[in-house]
């Protein structure tokens, strides 16, 4: 399915193509020599296929990677109308005379490389050469399988589209611009990865977003010398302030478009990769992890409920294990008499001590929840039966482990699913705070935390402090971070990411 | 006036950072307060201070403002900020141990602790001061937070009357820290030095919200933070005490501790990133600041309280001198080095050092927590008696018992000799090879000969950081061991049910209770009188009760025994207990007082005591009155004139013409002679 633009328009920045070969080779008036390049490059991989076409007056070929192209485009709307043209003029003028006068199909590009034909070709399109001539047409009639347009797995909200992003690259652009109908929507494809020529696309508005972060952004695009780029993780490093890489990422993901439209109103830049149904985000600020598109939907009210809730929850997951364990072995007067005695009793059975117990549930969380990401479907119900018999009941029976530690993993294990792109540094924190907290008391995990808020503060995103607007602090903490506003109230105001507070870029 | 270059901290940034660390370091020490050699802290880095603006006024003063000439160049300004810089780190450090041997348990090594929270404030200092400042003002929002839960729990509890022995503190000694703090602060001085140049001067930056944040710390710790003084142990600091006046505060420890430890890490990142500016804009290198950094460390650590090697240097001012001079010569030799230019030498130094560094926190940190102490390792203690008998001491545990089937029937009670209290728990600790866990204990019981002697009894209790303040002491009548066995056995050995034994309405009157609180609090005041429930076991209804009253005067032998209504008399007399309701048995009317308060006005006249007592109360019934006045009257003149007790603190209420009155030995005369009026009022609205 053919849905590209017009390539005059477009610009194609190639990104560090140094380690692949040099094919801006132009292209030999003789078609055999051009067809022996090819299969010369070509050799060894069957997918390629050279159709040559003896036409009225003129001979020529038609090139194309097997099962990228629509065969019934190929045959209706550009074979047979070759086939049924007499060519009278010079090659060239042939070649013009197919591309505005012979073909049923409207993305025509015409091409003077080898290099631009290798691109052409492996992006879906079909290349048409005529002897004689040194410029080819390459047609952009796609047809290789993909994904259907799908609800996104990992960022599900209760009312909103149904939409998510698809590998496609042209596909999510439409997604993009079906939902903001305006020419100030800009959309800019780069390539990267020496190896793998990845189209790449930067989504912003060029009223709203700040031009400093942009040229920013396209100069550390143009340092990223990857071979291939098969994952949105790739690149998010590069991305990245120098010297200021922590847990948490600076860099957003998203796997919808609708959210991808809200943050590009604020002066926020969208990346697109080419197979990748995922979309990147910068700059991005830490508050954005807890906020979503059903706070937009919902009333204010259960909105802000919800946000404080996520807080909290992050908290919890965080803090809870490490905090449980060095209450437990080195402050269990904080506990209340009942509770105490019943972690007390537990204990007691159990061959570990409190801090390598809780470890040792964790650590057997985290495999389980690796191996119910990884096994087959069909086994999937052998994991939920093991790890919820046999882990949790049979193991407190046993006196492996004991019960309130269990729960404590749980409500924390819980805790943090209410924010999926937290988990990551949410995993590794509880287990940290665990050990310290077992090791040093309430006074290590006082020393730990500090440091990594410490490290939260001095991030920054593209210039903006990762903490705004709650340190350094605004206003816009009580409309649409700690709690949300009505909509009213929030359309007033037009937020820019560049304008946050601590930002040294400011624009009207 | 100098053309400052922009890393180098301005005249008032250093105002300010002396300042917040004066607050810190008098708030961390409770003994700084006492010391004489206080000065030493306030004059050296106020001489240098006056010494260098003077300098740099005198020079500067004819000068243009952007091209003057002087003789104070930037690099001596680098030189003395990192000279005064470090001096304050490592004092900051020093204090910081001593202030972690109160606070940690035995468990956990108070260097370890110091080494974490100094290599924390190091990363810090490597962020930036930025970093510091968005963080430090997150501490601003938890310290709001944390002030006003602690009003949400003590407001309940609060009484004006625990706030006496502070008042006493302040006024008399005047050597407490915050009057020291205020009126002699030689940081004032220096702000009117530096106030040319403190216009436009205080960059927007974490300076300024490190001040805020060090003021409501102090104010924090100083005012509200019950929980938290309850580990500054000793009787030159017992203000933090009295405002714990409930056991949830005791909850909120880790709240504190978080701040507490955040608000250090802010304030010694901040002195390390100003070293590290200035080592910049001399050296142009950052390996110097590492060298610096560990050699702060290192001195803190050779230079702290029970340091083995500088241990006993116990003149602040020989020490001082140390310091400085330890820190000048640093980075004069790191001046030769440069010059003769082992560069790549430094960056392996550099590397080898951070090598070392990390090393040594994992192995310290992972080696420091192996000998903690596990729950089941410890007797968890619901409930004491204390019997003494004879010269000997028997105390019995009521204890969780964590092997038991069930929770619920799981309470042992086992007894174990000494011949001090605090013997006895050690050899509980031999015997039973567990730690005792005090923080559960609702109540501690006495034999009556132990409470003859309550100060042996109790003072080891008392002073123990893991006891709950609110612990309820009594007087058995029988053997306090007898009682809890067989009061233990009433309940079926369940846990859940041990507080009925201390619980007020099952086993004291609601007029009379006795905490381990009021202890503390009373023992400091002469002649002041502790009221102390003695309990009973009623084999008849098979309840514990209790009916009588024992009066403890300045912690010595028990004098008398006071019945119900004479112990509410003398609850309402010390304005101890000012909102009740009971019944008159004889009569069919209640006597029901809402926030009534007592007044007691003594004075000597021709060598005789006469006390005005009135009390301003709501009451509505003429009959009330007199009930009232009758019990409280015969209360009085049965204490008072039978045993010349000053159960109500006269004396205190004395004025100082009256008191020359008093002849040594003539008091309790005085007393049994003494003109007692009582007047019962209801109070004008």
């Amino acid at each position: 399915m053919s849905n590209i633009m017009n390539n005059n328009g477009r610009t194609n920045n190639k990104v560090n193509n140094q380690k692949s070969k040099d094919y801006s080779i132009s292209f030999y008036s003789s078609l055999e020599q051009n067809i022996n390049f090819i299969k010369n490059e070509f050799s060894l991989s069957e997918d390629i296929t050279i159709h040559k076409l003896a036409l009225k007056g003129i001979n020529g070929a038609v090139i194309s990677l097997d099962n990228m192209i629509n065969k019934d485009i190929l045959a209706f709307g550009i074979l047979k109308p070759l086939y049924n043209y007499h060519f009278c003029n010079t090659p060239d003028k042939a070649i013009n005379d197919i591309e505005f006068k012979i073909l049923y199909t409207d993305d025509i590009t015409e091409i003077f490389n080898f290099e631009q034909l290798f691109t052409f070709i492996m992006s879906g399109f079909a290349v048409i050469a005529v002897d004689g001539s040194s410029k080819m047409l390459s047609i952009g009639i796609q047809g290789y399988k993909t994904r259907g347009i799908s609800e996104p797995e990992s960022d599900v909200i209760q009312r909103g589209s149904k939409e998510g992003f698809v590998e496609p690259l042209r596909t999510n652009m439409t997604l993009l611009r079906r939902r903001i109908k305006n020419t100030d929507l800009k959309f800019e494809i780069m390539t990267i990865g020496t190896l793998s020529n990845t189209e790449i696309c930067l989504c912003y508005f060029q009223e709203t977003v700040s031009q400093e972060i942009l040229s920013e952004l396209k100069r550390r695009i143009s340092q990223i010398d990857l071979e291939t780029v098969l994952a949105a993780g790739y690149i998010v490093p590069y991305l990245e302030d120098k010297g200021k890489k922590t847990l948490f990422s600076c860099v957003g993901i998203t796997e919808r478009p609708d959210t991808l439209c809200g943050k590009l109103t604020e002066g926020r830049i969208g990346i697109l990769i080419d197979g990748v149904p995922t979309a990147l985000i910068v700059p991005y600020i830490f508050a954005e992890y807890f906020q979503t598109l059903d706070d937009y939907s919902n009333r204010p009210y259960f909105a802000s409920f919800t946000r404080i809730l996520k807080f909290f929850a992050f908290l919890i997951s965080v803090f809870l294990p490490g905090l449980y364990t060095s209450l437990g072995t080195f402050n269990p007067e904080m506990f209340p008499t009942l509770t105490l005695n019943k972690i007390a009793v537990s204990i007691a059975d159990t061959p570990l001590s409190l801090m390598a117990e809780t470890i040792l549930i964790l650590l057997v969380y985290e495999i389980m929840r690796e191996s119910g990401l990884r096994m087959p479907q069909p086994l999937g119900y052998a994991v939920s039966i093991v790890g919820g018999l046999v882990i949790g009941d049979t193991a407190i029976n046993a006196g492996l482990i004991g019960a309130p530690t269990l729960m404590v993993v749980a409500i924390s294990a819980i805790c943090s699913y209410i924010i999926p792109n937290l988990y990551a540094p949410t995993a590794i924190l509880r287990i940290a705070f665990t050990v310290v907290g077992g090791l040093t008391g309430i006074w290590g995990m006082a020393i730990l935390s500090s440091v990594v808020f410490i490290d939260l503060c001095s991030k920054t995103s593209f210039g903006i402090p990762y903490t705004s607007p709650v340190t350094p602090f605004a206003d816009s903490v009580f409309r649409d971070v700690l709690l949300r506003a009505d909509w009213k109230i929030l359309s007033k105001r037009k937020e820019k990411i560049q304008n946050m507070p601590g930002s040294e870029l400011y624009e009207e | 006036m100098i053309k400052t270059q922009n890393n180098v901290i301005t005249s008032a940034q250093l105002f300010i950072l002396l300042f917040t660390i004066k607050i810190s370091i008098i708030v961390l020490d409770p003994y700084i307060a006492q010391k004489n050699d206080l000065l030493t802290d306030i004059l050296i880095p106020f001489l240098i201070i006056i010494i260098v603006y003077s300098l740099s006024l005198i020079t500067t003063y004819y000068y243009d403002k952007y091209n003057g000439k002087t003789i104070i160049t930037p690099e001596i300004y680098s030189y003395i900020y990192i000279i005064v810089s470090g001096y304050f780190c490592i004092l900051f450090l020093i204090r910081m141990f001593s202030f972690c041997q109160c606070f940690l348990s035995d468990e956990i090594n108070d260097v370890i602790i110091v080494i974490s929270l100094f290599s924390a404030a190091v990363y810090g200092a490597k962020k930036g001061i930025e970093g510091i400042a968005r963080y430090s003002f997150l501490l601003f929002i938890l310290i709001i937070i944390a002030i006003i839960t602690i009003v949400i729990f003590l407001y309940p509890s609060y009484n004006n009357d625990n706030l006496k022995p502070v008042n006493s503190e302040i006024i008399m000694n005047n050597g407490s820290g915050l009057v020291r703090l205020i009126s002699g602060s030689p940081e004032l001085i220096v702000l009117l030095l530096c106030s040319p140049y403190s216009k436009d001067n205080i960059k927007k930056s974490g300076i300024s919200w490190l001040f805020f944040l060090s003021v409501f710390v102090c104010f924090m710790l100083i005012l509200l933070s019950g929980a938290l003084g309850v580990y500054l142990s000793g009787p030159t600091f017992p203000y933090f005490r009295i405002t714990d006046a409930s056991g949830p505060l005791q909850r909120l420890n880790p709240m504190f501790i978080v701040i507490l430890i955040s608000s250090a890490i802010c304030l010694i990142s901040s002195f390390l990133y100003i070293i590290r500016q200035n080592i910049r804009s001399i050296y142009n290198s950052e390996s110097i600041f590492w060298i610096i950094a560990v050699s702060v460390l290192v001195l803190s650590i050779l230079l702290k309280d029970n340091s083995v090697i500088f241990g006993y240097i116990y003149n602040d001012m020989i020490r001082a001198i140390i310091i400085i001079i330890s820190i000048f010569i640093m980075p004069a030799m790191l001046l030769i080095l440069k010059k003769l230019k082992k560069i790549n030498q430094k960056i392996i130094l550099l590397k080898k050092l951070s090598i070392v560094f990390i090393i040594t926190i994992s192995i310290s940190t992972i080696l420091s927590g192996c000998n903690s102490t596990q729950l089941n390792q410890r007797m968890i203690v619901q409930g004491i008696g204390i019997d003494k008998i004879e010269d000997q001491y028997e105390i019995t545990l009521i204890m969780l018992d964590t092997e038991a089937e069930s929770s619920e029937n799981s309470l042992i009670i086992k007894s174990f000799p000494g011949k001090t209290t605090e013997q006895a728990i050690k050899n509980s600790e031999n015997i039973t090879g567990k730690k005792i866990l005090l923080s559960q204990c609702l109540f501690i019981m006495l034999n009556n000969q132990a409470g003859q002697e309550l100060d042996k009894a109790i003072q080891y209790f008392a002073d123990n950081n893991e006891i709950m303040k609110t612990t309820n002491i009594m007087i058995s009548e029988d053997s306090s061991k007898k009682t809890i066995e067989t009061a233990i056995e009433k309940l079926n050995y369940h846990s859940e049910d041990i507080n009925v034994i201390s619980d007020s309405n099952t086993t004291q009157q609601p007029v009379s209770h006795f905490t381990v609180f009021d202890y503390i609090v009373n023992r400091k005041n002469k002649y002041n009188t502790m009221v102390i429930p003695v309990i009973k076991y009623n084999r008849i209804d098979d309840i514990l009760y209790s009916s009588d009253s024992v009066i403890i005067d300045e912690l010595s032998m028990n004098s008398m025994e006071l019945n119900e209504s004479e112990t509410l008399s003398f609850l309402i007399l010390n304005n101890r207990i000012n909102n009740i309701t009971l019944n008159n048995n004889n009569s069919r009317h209640s006597l029901t007082l809402n926030y009534s308060d007592t007044k007691i006005k003594p004075k000597i006249t021709n060598n005789r005591l006469s006390v005005i007592i009135s009390i301003y109360t709501d009451l509505n019934k003429p009959q009330d009155r007199t009930f009232l006045y009758e019990q409280i009257d015969k209360s009085m003149k049965k204490i008072i004139n039978n045993n010349g007790y000053d159960i109500i603190g006269i004396y205190n209420k004395l004025s100082d013409k009256d008191i020359k009155s008093v002849k040594p030995g003539n008091w309790k005369q005085m007393l049994k002679e003494s003109l007692i009026t009582l007047k019962v009022m209801k109070k004008k609205t």
